[in-house]
Order: structure tokens, then C-alpha cells, then sequence
């Protein structure tokens, strides 16, 4: 379960302080999916990085699985995001060195060795789509397929909470469809919870809760 | 996938910012090895170049008396191989061309020697007679070839001191004419010297037997070349077992008849050393030892009438030979201070009684050989029979040219004899009674009167020996002769034995650590490898901020991202290394042509060549890899502290916005070190307790520290708000243009403080070393100056025994009068000179014994030099430092002044730091040093007073080492004179000024070297500044089209971007100048008329234009590629 509770961040500027969220309170079971939605400079990325633990918030409390990631320190944080947290994003940060199935692997590469993982990465790979292409590298993958590339990445740690910053925003409408339709299709059926950001409005009626994010507070559509 | 193959696929992907790394870590490794290897090369150069003079000889036994050639077959069966020499230096010419070379190694050798040769054909059987070998140098320095006659001239061996009154100053020179037979390479033997030094020496060999002939040293040698048994024992205990009295110039001579045994010496007088041992040797044997001083009285006159030319025996008033002595009554005498007995030949001559008033007239030897008649007047004690103890001519030990001649008019002493006042009586009693004293004094009146001036040549002429009880005379001497024997060491009779072959391996460690040296002249080039590696690796690392945020954000821990970027920069590192070694050595061969053409001034050594240990090429990559790691860290430091969800946004510095702590802890650093480095600096005003590499070094760099926070500071406070910004001024355009370019200095802080701290660290290097080039002044008559005020400096090969300054010394030393003409309008400084190793910076080898030399009173009363130090405490030492000479220090520690570079890097001692030097009788003494002179003439030179230098080096007699005050317009003219005039003497004139110029040349070469590798540095640090110039357009270039799409025209956006680096640079500049001006300023106070200021000036506005100019060039081009399509993506 996702619980964030009155998050709140803010950052000093030279005219003063800017307040980008001002508590933003959501609470999301297992299985649950929800599209966040909000103008440019609404603070919905800022809101990501903090619910994939990559920033902490300047005050509230969160919570995954019942456990408040804020409160380990950085090693530990890492594992919690390495073990919990899959992060898909709008450039979707292939390695460029590496082929589709080693960027899919590299999410294991920071913890233990997992033998199991490159089984895992294959089958990932198949189900976006992708088994004929594992061995290719980024440069010779079409925008569609890195994205679902970076989705098989996200979840080959079988984390409990699918983070997806504007994951169809750099493609084609066509394209687009494609990645959402594998969104929905990993997630369903699944405890995962999946949260996506997006300005898409047809992206974001394909999940059951939509939520807006204005003046640094999230309402529920 | 594992993570190993994530790196190599890393290290393939991202190559071009690798291979960067790698060839940064290639320039380090080059200049770091490349220094070691310049380290190795030299030792193992000056090793090969010392020991290859030195043939098969590893041993050598010298020292500053003649011994017997026949004490090598006595030592043979002990040593492998042994030749007896004679190694002297003089003067040598061409018979005909009177070419002319001074400082010549004479060596008189035979086959023993050349059977020493190391490689290849020796020079063949030594012919005898008057033949002649030089090596080539010598050839051709005097342009002879076989067949040709050349002229030897050298100083003539003095048993008896020149400085005493029986001295030979007449004899103090021989001359012969050779024929050049043969002509050796000038290496191996052919180039035989012990004195280590670079330059070749110049060698003329001559038939041992010729030698001895010239030099009037029969069977005699002065130096025993070795060549060690494996087996044998230490050289020393067979020197011990085998030496003689006879190779101390010592006889021991028994008078059956009057039952004593007498200890003489050669030199007339016997060593002090010689008599305390002779004396503990006749307390052993039992045997009662008693003092005699004999003297040469002019006259001894009572009553109106004279006796000329008289021995007086000076004798102890309580000893053996008193009481043997009777009146013509037959009843003892006895003898008080002040009173004198006169023999009854003497008394009858004279017709006095007892209590008479009887006057001694006598020559004292002053300085220079001048002769002062002294009189003293004695009560007449008695009149003693002239026969039995009285009789005895034995009083007088024998010397040549007056104890061995048939008449009294056939006298050839030293000193004037008026011949005409001899009378027929005393050519009878010459006949009948040789030297026999006609006249006895106390001892303690014969010391107090003749030999209280020179007791470090001795007291005594004669120490008798009485056997007591029952032994006789032969016992007694045999047991005296072998007690004294066992008590008198060869070392400390001047007969050492000397590892040539260890001291050459010691002395080819050079004076300075060449490694060390080039180090630190490669050292900015390393730094700006250093700085260059952490920039491009830290530029890599920015560039794939996307990569390390996604890794963040994939759960690696920062210490992991860290840990496969470093392990990525390893690789490089390492191979960049590796290729170091190779790069290296192409360095240092560089380095070494360098130094043998180009920079050939700074050490005079064409032998030099490559030479590398294993041990420099393991350190060089070692080291190399080890520097490169923390530039490494130091590259990925900004991007490890950046969250993952700001790198995967891009973003590569701190956020814009920072607290003010960070510019605080700048602005402490800065107040800091500012006022170390100034506190510092200041110190060498007060004391000499901080010294002037530490404080140009130290103080400099902390400067420098400062600055550099200070732009850190200031940086800071330009993002905080709090600058110097102010808004855009919208009536000046390009005022405008300039201040938005200022505004985007610091929006990449770190590269901006990067830039600024290359530009400064340059700056700083070649401002500061270019106020240390030196240039001699143009007034040479200045007394406070390198040269002192002098026009001249002489060195002889022999010392000269007379005055230049008196008439009667001109006369003496018979100068033509226009040669005597100059010198009356000049002064001639004489010192006196223990030969040894240069300790200038014109010697790269490690100086064992360095040359020194006695300082006369009037150089002392006369001042003059600059100082660069002093332990000066009254007025009137600060006046005149020269009178620290005369400080009496406890302990026995003599005061010494020595030039500041020769004490600092060739002796590696201080101000106030004591250096140990060996006296003569091998003892070590040690020097204090109580001022150092600033870049003299005298480098090269240890100087103490005279009167102490005489106690030290009693053999060191006459005065080789002048220095000359002239009007400058004579000097060229008096030079040659005095070459001329001189030649006996092997004189040998040079000007000040081309001395200084020549010293100078190697503190310049020594800077120029230092400049062109700073230059090297700040080349590689330029590619630096390119490549964050660039990367800072290609990272603005949206920024840059959105200008140029709003109108800015290509000239603008140049001004713009110029704007930001031109006050990085100037910035830079600044900080670099300033902390350099205020390092030097001690120099500048000290010696601001040696500062080449023009070329420093020039430089000072050289490099701001050139930086400019040339980021400009850099920056036109960058910005000249389209720049819309970056827009467009946008």
C-alpha cells in the first residue's frame, strides 16, 4: 500500500521561497492504478521523485508497504528503491552501451547476483514484445520499443510500485497507444500499484483513478 | 550481465572521453617518469664519466708530502697492482706557438700505470727521457701534435715551508722542455683526475723518473694508485705495516759519540703532531726527550763587536743537554730566561765577560717572504768549553745549501747573506766546526723569540733522545723508532688512503637530486596533467549525468556509481600509465639532449646519456596511477553529490541557489591563508629562521590558495545575489554585452574556479621564475655586488710566495714594468687556497672536499659582496659581515662564509648550519657558515680567515687565489701581463663579469628549463580551458540560437561568451601575479638590480593578451558552427 500523507516541498529561490507542493495526501492500495495529471510546473514530477523515494519531501510522511523510505539512509535507501520502486521516464535513460536485454538486466546489477534474472529479463522482454530484439542496442530501437524497453527494466525486480513520468510523451499517438496498452495489460491482475504522470487525457482514462494536481495540491477527478 | 561487463561495454561506448583520460594521465606519466628517468640518467652519466678516469684504480694514497717510490714494492705482495706517481698541477705550452693551458694535470707515471688502464690499447710502453704524453684535450687546447716540444712549468716540491724563514720562495718553480710522443683519448687513464667535475680534464704525462729529475725528488712520488686483491686486507694496515720515518720526512740520526738520538725532519721544524707522538713514544721507551731549537743569528754583537752569521741552539734550561755542557773550567753551567751562553770561541771573538750585555740580531719571516730584522739582548750567563755536548754540529739538522757546503762563502740560504762581512776566523771555524751553536739560549726564549709566528709548522728543529739507566743508544732507537711508529698513523701524517672508486660513486650521485630537481621543474606540467585528467574525466562524467541518475534511480548506491565510474577511470588511468613509461622515456631523452645542446650552459656535460632502473619506471607508473586516482574522484566528485532525480533531469553543477556557507568557508580559507602566506614572506625580513625557498614556496602558494578562494568567494556570492551584479545597463550596448556575459561566470562554478586556478598557477610559475633570471649588473666597480667591486680573478697553479701589492714583491716575483705599472694603480686581494671540488653550480658532482680559502685581514677590513644572510649582531658586523670571520665560536668551530646557492644546493647546509671539512692531518673541523654571499663571484668557494686557514692547511704555503681591482679599461691588458709574466706560476686570469655571467648562465638555464616546462604545463592547461570553453557552448548552444534568433550578431554573442571566460582569465591573471610580486618581494628588496624587469613586464602583458586572443580565436570558432537547428530541437 501507498501512503502519502500532507507532502509538502519547497525550494529557496532568490525572490524567496517556492512552495511546489503543499500537501499532497494519496493513499493507493495494492493492485491500484491512478493517472496524475496538472499543468506544466505543477509539481507532478517533483511529486514522482518524491513517491519513487529519489527526493524527500520537505515535510509529510510516506509510506510503502508500511515502511517510510525517508528514514534509511542512503544505502538502504537505494535497495528499498532497487526492490520496490520500478521508474519509467519520459526519456527513457536506455544505456546506450548496452542491448536491450543487458538494460533490462541492470536493475539487478545493484544488488546480490540473481541468477534467475536473466530468465526473468527474457520473459519480460517477450511479454512487451520485444524477444527478437534483445540483443539490440538502444540506437537501432525505435522510440516505441526503448520505452518498452524501459518499461521490462522497471519491473524485472518485481517492484511493488510502478512509477511512469509522462511515459508516452516523447511518442507518436500510435506509438503512444501501444505503450499504454502494455501498462494496463503488466498491471492488471497484478498487486502493482501503478502510477502514472502524464498531460495525456486519453492516457490517463485508461487507469481507474485520476487525479489533478494544481497549486501544489492533488484532487481527485 | 554482471558488472563487468557493463564496464567494458562502458569503456568501449564512451572511448573518445576515455582515450581523453587517458592521454591526460600520459602526459603525467611522462613528465613524472620522464623526471625520475632524468635522475637516473645523471647519476649514472657522472657515475660512468668518474669512474671511467679512474681505470682499474680503486684505491688511491695521497696526501701533501713526497714519499718513497719504493715504499709500492714493499706494499705489492698486499695489492693486486700498484703504481707509484707524481700528481702535481701547472702549466703547460707550445714550445713554439706558446699556446698556452693552465691548470694542468701533471702526472709522472711509468708502465705500472698505463697496466692500470681499464679497456682497450693503454697509451704503450712509457718512454723515458724527457718525453711527454698529453690526451687530447690537452692537444688540442695548446694545438700540438707529435713530434712537438712544449714547455712544463710547475711549483717545486717544499720540504721546508715558504711561510718560514728557511723556505725556498726562490725555488718555488722548475720548468722543462718535453717532446710530445704520444697523444691519448681523453678517457679511461687518459683522462685520470681524482678531483671529480664534468669537464674533461686536460692531462700531460711525463716519464716518472723525468719527473722526479724535474722536480729534484729522486725516487719519490706523491700519490700510490691501487687496484684492489680480492683477498687483500684493508690498504690502510698494509700502509701502516709498511711506511717508514722516511715517508714522513722524518730521520731519526744517533750520536754515538755524544750518546743521544735525535728526531728531524725534512721540514726543518717538526710537525707539532710529530713531536707530542715522538714524546709519548720516548716516555714509553723510558727514554728522556728534550727540545732543541736551532736558529740562524745575523749577528751576535757585545761591546762594539760582532760575530756574523752564528748558529744559537736554543735548548730547555733543566734538560739532559745543559748539564753535559762546562765552562773551559770544567764546571756546569746554567742557563735562566734572558740570559745566553756563549760557546768560547764566541766569547773570546767578542772579549766579553760574564754579565756582559750580549745582542742577537735575527730574520723573521713575515708575510709574503718579506725578511724583518728583529734584535733581542741576552745577559751573558757564562762561557762554555767548545768541546764534548758543545762541540756538536749535530744542533742543526741539515739543510741542503748551507749544512752541506764546504765554506761558509758557499752558503746558498734563502734569505740575503752579506758575504763581505765574513772574516777569514769564521770561515775557519765553519772548517773546523760546521754548524756548531756559538750561542745557547733557553728554549723557552727561542720559542718566544723565532717560532711563536709559525708554531703550526712546529717548535722544535731537533728532539733529542737520552737513554736512561742501562740502555743504549742503539736499543733506545731501535724501540723509540718502532713506538713511534705505532703512534703515528698515515692518515694523520697526511698519507690517506681514498676510495676513489666510492667517492666517485658518491660524488656521481650529483650535488642535487636530479629527480627531485626535474620533478619540480615538470611539477606545474604534472599539475596541469593532474587538473586536466580530473577535468576531462569530470567533463565524461557531467556528459552521462543521465546514465549515473538512472543508475541512482535504479537503486545503485552512490558509493557503486562512484565505484564503476572510478573502476572505468581506472582502466584509463592505468593504461594511461603504462603508455607513461613509454612516453617517458621519449621525456627524458628529450630532457638529456636538451641538457646536452640547448641547455648545455646549466651543466657543461656532453657525456650525458639515457640511463632508467627498474625502480623509476615501477615508482613513475606507481606514482602516476596514484595521482590520477584522486583526480578521478575529485572528476566525479560534483556529479556524485547530485540526487538522481536532478542528474536524470540533466542537471550537472549544485542547484542556482545556494545557502551562503559554502562562500563563507571560501572567504575564511581565504583570510587564512592570505595572512599565512604573507606572515610567511614577511618572516624572511626578521629572521632567518624561515628560509627563502620555504618562503617563496610556502608563502607563494598559500597566496595563491588565498586568491583562489577569494574567486571561490566571489563566485559564490554572485550566485547567492550578494555580488557586484547589477542589471543590465539598456544605454550602453556593449556595456550591456560585457555585463551579461559576467552574469554567466558562475553558473558553472567549478570549471570557472578550475579556469581560474590554471591561469593563476601559471601565471604565478612563470611571473615569479622570471623575476629570478639574473643579469649581472653593468657597474662592475660596485664593492657591493656579484663581483665584489673586483675586475679580475687569478688562480696559480703554484702558489705565489710575493706580494703583488709591494714593490718589492713585483720585483721578487720579476714583472716587466709595464706589468708592475698596472698594478700600482690596482689592488690585488690574495688568498690562500686548499684545493678541492668546486662547490658552484658549475659541478654537477657531489663536492666531497670543497675548495677553500683563507681570507686575508685586508679583505676582511675591506668588505664588499652582497649578502644574502647574515648572523650579524653589532653595528659594525651588519656594516662589514666579513668581520664574522673573525668570531671566535665555541667549541673550535670556525666561522666560514660561503656563496647562498653553493651552501644551499651543492653543500645542502644553511646560515648558522655547520659543514665538517678534513684538515690536513685528516682531522674533521668543523666550518660554521655566519653569512652567505647573494649570487658571487666566490660561488664555488668555502672562505675562512687566514690565520685560521694556516692552522688548518699548515702545508698550504703562498697564496694561489686572487682577486683583482682594476680600472676596467686595464683589464685586458693586465690580464695578459700577468699571464705572461706569471707563467712559472701557471697564472691564470679571468674577468669577473664572464665568471658571473657564466654562474648566472646555469641559474638561468636552470629557470629557462623550468619556464619551458611550466609553458609545457600551461599548454596542457589551455587544452584544459578549450575543452570546458567548449563544452560550455555546446551546453548553451539553445541559449546561444535563442540570442542569435532574437538578432545578436555572430560578433555579439562573441563578445558575450569572451565577456565570461576574458574575467575568468583576468581573474586568473591577477591572482597569479599578485601572489607572485609579493613571493618574490624579499628577492626584489635584496636584488631588485640583478630583476630582468624587461622581460618580465613583457611577459606580465604577453599572457593576458595571448589567453584572450586565443580564447577569442576558440570561441569565434565554436560559435561560428549553426546553432538554430539546437533551437529547433527545443
Amino acid at each position: 500500500m501507498l501512503d502519502a500523507r500532507a507532502i509538502e516541498k519547497s525550494f529557496a529561490t532568490r525572490s524567496g521561497t517556492l512552495t511546489v507542493l503543499a500537501g499532497v495526501t494519496l493513499q493507493l492500495e495494492n493492485g491500484a492504478s491512478a493517472a496524475i495529471m496538472g499543468p506544466s510546473g505543477s509539481g507532478k514530477s517533483t511529486l514522482l521523485n518524491i513517491l519513487g523515494t529519489l527526493e524527500p519531501p520537505t515535510s509529510g510522511a510516506l509510506q510503502i508497504d508500511g515502511r517510510d523510505p525517508f528514514t534509511l539512509d542512503n544505502r538502504e535507501l537505494g535497495v528499498f528503491r532497487n526492490r520496490t520502486v520500478g521508474l519509467v521516464f519520459q526519456d527513457h535513460h536506455l544505456l546506450p552501451q548496452c542491448s536491450a536485454l543487458e538494460n533490462v538486466l541492470l536493475p539487478t546489477l545493484a544488488g546480490e547476483a540473481d541468477p534467475a534474472a536473466p530468465r526473468r529479463g527474457r520473459e519480460l522482454l517477450e511479454r512487451v514484445g520485444l524477444a527478437d530484439r534483445s540483443d539490440h542496442r538502444p540506437a537501432e530501437l525505435s522510440g516505441g520499443e526503448r520505452q518498452r524497453v524501459a518499461i521490462a527494466r522497471a519491473l524485472v525486480n518485481r517492484p511493488r510500485l510502478l512509477l511512469a513520468d509522462e511515459p508516452t510523451g516523447n511518442l507518436d499517438r500510435r506509438t503512444a497507444d501501444r505503450v499504454a496498452d502494455l501498462l494496463v495489460e503488466l498491471h492488471a491482475g497484478s498487486d502493482l500499484i501503478l502510477i502514472v504522470v502524464t498531460h495525456s487525457e486519453t492516457l490517463a482514462a485508461r487507469f481507474a483513478q485520476r487525479w489533478e494536481l494544481a497549486d501544489g495540491r492533488l484532487e481527485r477527478q | 550481465m554482471n558488472r563487468s561487463l557493463l564496464l567494458r561495454r562502458s569503456l568501449v561506448y564512451h572511448w573518445r572521453a576515455h582515450l581523453a583520460v587517458t592521454l591526460g594521465v600520459i602526459a603525467a606519466g611522462a613528465a613524472l617518469t620522464g623526471a625520475l628517468l632524468v635522475g637516473d640518467s645523471m647519476r649514472a652519466s657522472l657515475q660512468a664519466n668518474a669512474l671511467g678516469r679512474l681505470g682499474r684504480v680503486d684505491q688511491v694514497v695521497t696526501g701533501p708530502r713526497f714519499f718513497r717510490e719504493a715504499l709500492a714494492d714493499e706494499l705489492n705482495p698486499s695489492v693486486q697492482a700498484l703504481a707509484p706517481i707524481i700528481m702535481l698541477r701547472g702549466g703547460v705550452s707550445h714550445a713554439t706557438s706558446h699556446a698556452r693551458a693552465n691548470q694542468v694535470g701533471i702526472l709522472g707515471v711509468d708502465d705500472r700505470f698505463w697496466a692500470l688502464h681499464a679497456t682497450g690499447p693503454t697509451a704503450g710502453e712509457m718512454p723515458r727521457g724527457s718525453k711527454a704524453i698529453l690526451n687530447r684535450a690537452l692537444a688540442d687546447e695548446i694545438g700540438t701534435q707529435l713530434g712537438d716540444a712544449v714547455i712544463l712549468r710547475l711549483g717545486k716540491p717544499q720540504d721546508v715551508s715558504v711561510d718560514t724563514l728557511l723556505g725556498r720562495r726562490d725555488q718555488m718553480t722548475t720548468s722543462a722542455r718535453l717532446t710530445v710522443v704520444g697523444i691519448v683519448p681523453a678517457e679511461d687513464l687518459g683522462a685520470f683526475e681524482l678531483n671529480v667535475q664534468q669537464q674533461t680534464p686536460l692531462n700531460l704525462y711525463v716519464p716518472l723518473e723525468a719527473l722526479q729529475r724535474i722536480l729534484d725528488q729522486p725516487g719519490k712520488a706523491n700519490a700510490l694508485l691501487v687496484e684492489n686483491k680480492p683477498a687483500a686486507g684493508p690498504l690502510a694496515d698494509a700502509l701502516a705495516a709498511h711506511v717508514s720515518l722516511a715517508d714522513y720526512g722524518l730521520t731519526l740520526r744517533t750520536d754515538a759519540p755524544q750518546g743521544y738520538a735525535a728526531l728531524e725532519s725534512d721540514a726543518f721544524l717538526i710537525a707539532p703532531a710529530f713531536e707530542q707522538a715522538a714524546r709519548q713514544a720516548a716516555d714509553a721507551c723510558g727514554a728522556k726527550a728534550e727540545s732543541i731549537l736551532a736558529y740562524l743569528a745575523n749577528r751576535i754583537t757585545a761591546g762594539g763587536r760582532s760575530i756574523p752569521y752564528s748558529t744559537v741552539a736554543a735548548i730547555p734550561a733543566d734538560g739532559e743537554t745543559i748539564t753535559r755542557l762546562r765552562t773551559p773550567d770544567g764546571a756546569a753551567v746554567h742557563l735562566q730566561p734572558g740570559e745566553i751562553l756563549l760557546n768560547a770561541w764566541a766569547a773570546s771573538d767578542l772579549a766579553v765577560n760574564a754579565a756582559a750585555r750580549v745582542e742577537l740580531a735575527y730574520y723573521l719571516s713575515g708575510a709574503f717572504g718579506r725578511l724583518d730584522v728583529s734584535t733581542s739582548a741576552f745577559t751573558l750567563a757564562g762561557t762554555v768549553a767548545l768541546t764534548g755536548a758543545a762541540a756538536d754540529p749535530g744542533f742543526t739538522p741539515p739543510y741542503p745549501g748551507v749544512t752541506d757546503v764546504r765554506h761558509l762563502a758557499d752558503w746558498d740560504p734563502p734569505f740575503p747573506v752579506d758575504l763581505k762581512r765574513l772574516r777569514d776566523r769564521d770561515e775557519h771555524y765553519w772548517d773546523e766546526y760546521r754548524t756548531t751553536p756559538k750561542a745557547f739560549i733557553t728554549l723557552a726564549d727561542g720559542e718566544k723569540l723565532w717560532a711563536a709566528e709559525h708554531e703550526q709548522h712546529g717548535r722544535t728543529t731537533s728532539l733529542r733522545l737520552w737513554p736512561q739507566g742501562a740502555t743504549d743508544l742503539a736499543t733506545l732507537s731501535a724501540a723509540f723508532r718502532k713506538e713511534l711508529m705505532s703512534r703515528i698513523t698515515p692518515a694523520a701524517a697526511g698519507l690517506a688512503v681514498v676510495d676513489v672508486r666510492a667517492v666517485a660513486k658518491e660524488a656521481g650521485r650529483g650535488s642535487t637530486d636530479f629527480s627531485g630537481l626535474f620533478i619540480g621543474f615538470s611539477f606545474f606540467l604534472i599539475i596541469a596533467a593532474i587538473l586536466l585528467v580530473a577535468l576531462l574525466f569530470r567533463l565524461g562524467a557531467e556528459r552521462r549525468a543521465h546514465e549515473i541518475g538512472l543508475l541512482l534511480a535504479l537503486g545503485f548506491s552512490p558509493r557503486r556509481v562512484s565505484r564503476m565510474l572510478v573502476a572505468e577511470g581506472a582502466v584509463s588511468a592505468g593504461i594511461g600509465a603504462a603508455l607513461g613509461l613509454l612516453a617517458g622515456v621519449g621525456y627524458a631523452k628529450l630532457m638529456i639532449l636538451g641538457l646536452r645542446t640547448s641547455w648545455s650552459d646549466a651543466v657543461h656535460a656532453p657525456f650525458l646519456h639515457f640511463a632508467g632502473t627498474a625502480q623509476s619506471y615501477v615508482l613513475g607508473a606507481a606514482i602516476t596511477f596514484c595521482v590520477a586516482l584522486p583526480a578521478l574522484l575529485w572528476g566525479i566528485r560534483n556529479v556524485r553529490r547530485q540526487p538522481a532525480s536532478r542528474l536524470l533531469a540533466g542537471a550537472v553543477e549544485a542547484a542556482t541557489t545556494r545557502t551562503r556557507r559554502p562562500a563563507r568557508g571560501a572567504a575564511l580559507t581565504a583570510w587564512l591563508a592570505f595572512a599565512a602566506g604573507l606572515a610567511l614572506i614577511a618572516a624572511t625580513f626578521f629572521t632567518t629562521a624561515v628560509s627563502a625557498p620555504l618562503a617563496f614556496f610556502g608563502g607563494g602558494s598559500a597566496l595563491l590558495v588565498a586568491g583562489i578562494a577569494a574567486a571561490a568567494t566571489l563566485l559564490g556570492a554572485e550566485i547567492c545575489g550578494t555580488g557586484f551584479q547589477t542589471g543590465l545597463p539598456t544605454t550602453h550596448h556593449t556595456r550591456a554585452l560585457l555585463r551579461l556575459g559576467l552574469r554567466s561566470a558562475p553558473r558553472h562554478p567549478g570549471r570557472s574556479l578550475l579556469i581560474i586556478a590554471l591561469i593563476a598557477s601559471a601565471t604565478f610559475v612563470t611571473t615569479a621564475i622570471q623575476a629570478f633570471r639574473m643579469a649581472p649588473a653593468d657597474d662592475l666597480t660596485a664593492e657591493h655586488g656579484g663581483t665584489g667591486g673586483f675586475t679580475l680573478i687569478a688562480e696559480a697553479a703554484t702558489p705565489l710566495p710575493y706580494d703583488l701589492n709591494t714593490p718589492a714583491g713585483r720585483e721578487d716575483l720579476n714583472l716587466a714594468p709595464e706589468t708592475r705599472d698596472l698594478l700600482q694603480r690596482s689592488t690585488c686581494m690574495p688568498f690562500r687556497l686548499r684545493g678541492g671540488d668546486a662547490a658552484s653550480c658549475l659541478n654537477l658532482y657531489k663536492p666531497t672536499e670543497p675548495r677553500i680559502l683563507g681570507v686575508p685581514c685586508a679583505m676582511t677590513h675591506r668588505g664588499g659582496f652582497t649578502f644574502a644572510a647574515t648572523e650579524a649582531a653589532t653595528a659594525a658586523e651588519r656594516d662589514n659581515p666579513w668581520t664574522l670571520l673573525d668570531r671566535d665560536l665555541p667549541d673550535g668551530v670556525i666561522p666560514a662564509i660561503g656563496d647562498e646557492a653553493s651552501v644551499m644546493w651543492q653543500l645542502h647546509s644553511g646560515l648558522g648550519k655547520t659543514y665538517t671539512v678534513t684538515d690536513q692531518s685528516g682531522q674533521p673541523r668543523r666550518l660554521r657558515f655566519v653569512a652567505l654571499l647573494s649570487g658571487s663571484i666566490l660561488q664555488g668557494e668555502l672562505l675562512i680567515a687566514e690565520d685560521r686557514f694556516r692552522t688548518l692547511f699548515p702545508a698550504v704555503a703562498g697564496h694561489a687565489y686572487f682577486l683583482i681591482e682594476t680600472p676596467p679599461a686595464d683589464a685586458d691588458r693586465l690580464s695578459h701581463l700577468l699571464e705572461t709574466d706569471l707563467e712559472p706560476y701557471a697564472f691564470d686570469v679571468t674577468s669577473a663579469r664572464e665568471r658571473l655571467a657564466d654562474l648566472y648562465a646555469v641559474q638561468n638555464t636552470y629557470l629557462s628549463t623550468f619556464q619551458l616546462l611550466g609553458g609545457l604545463g600551461a599548454l596542457l592547461g589551455s587544452f584544459g580551458l578549450i575543452a570546458v570553453m567548449l563544452r560550455n557552448v555546446w551546453e548553451r548552444r539553445r541559449e546561444y540560437a535563442l540570442m542569435q534568433a532574437v538578432g545578436f550578431s555572430q560578433r555579439a554573442l562573441v563578445t558575450v561568451v569572451l565577456a565570461e571566460n576574458a574575467a575568468l582569465i583576468l581573474g586568473g591573471l591577477a591572482i597569479g601575479v599578485a601572489a607572485a610580486l609579493i613571493a618574490i618581494a624579499p628577492r626584489i628588496v635584496a636584488d631588485a638590480a640583478h630583476v630582468a624587469w624587461g622581460p618580465m613586464l613583457l611577459l606580465l602583458a604577453g599572457m593576458p593578451l595571448f589567453g584572450i586572443c586565443a580564447a577569442a580565436a576558440v570561441l569565434t570558432a565554436a560559435l561560428r558552427a549553426p546553432l538554430l537547428p539546437a533551437l529547433r530541437r527545443e
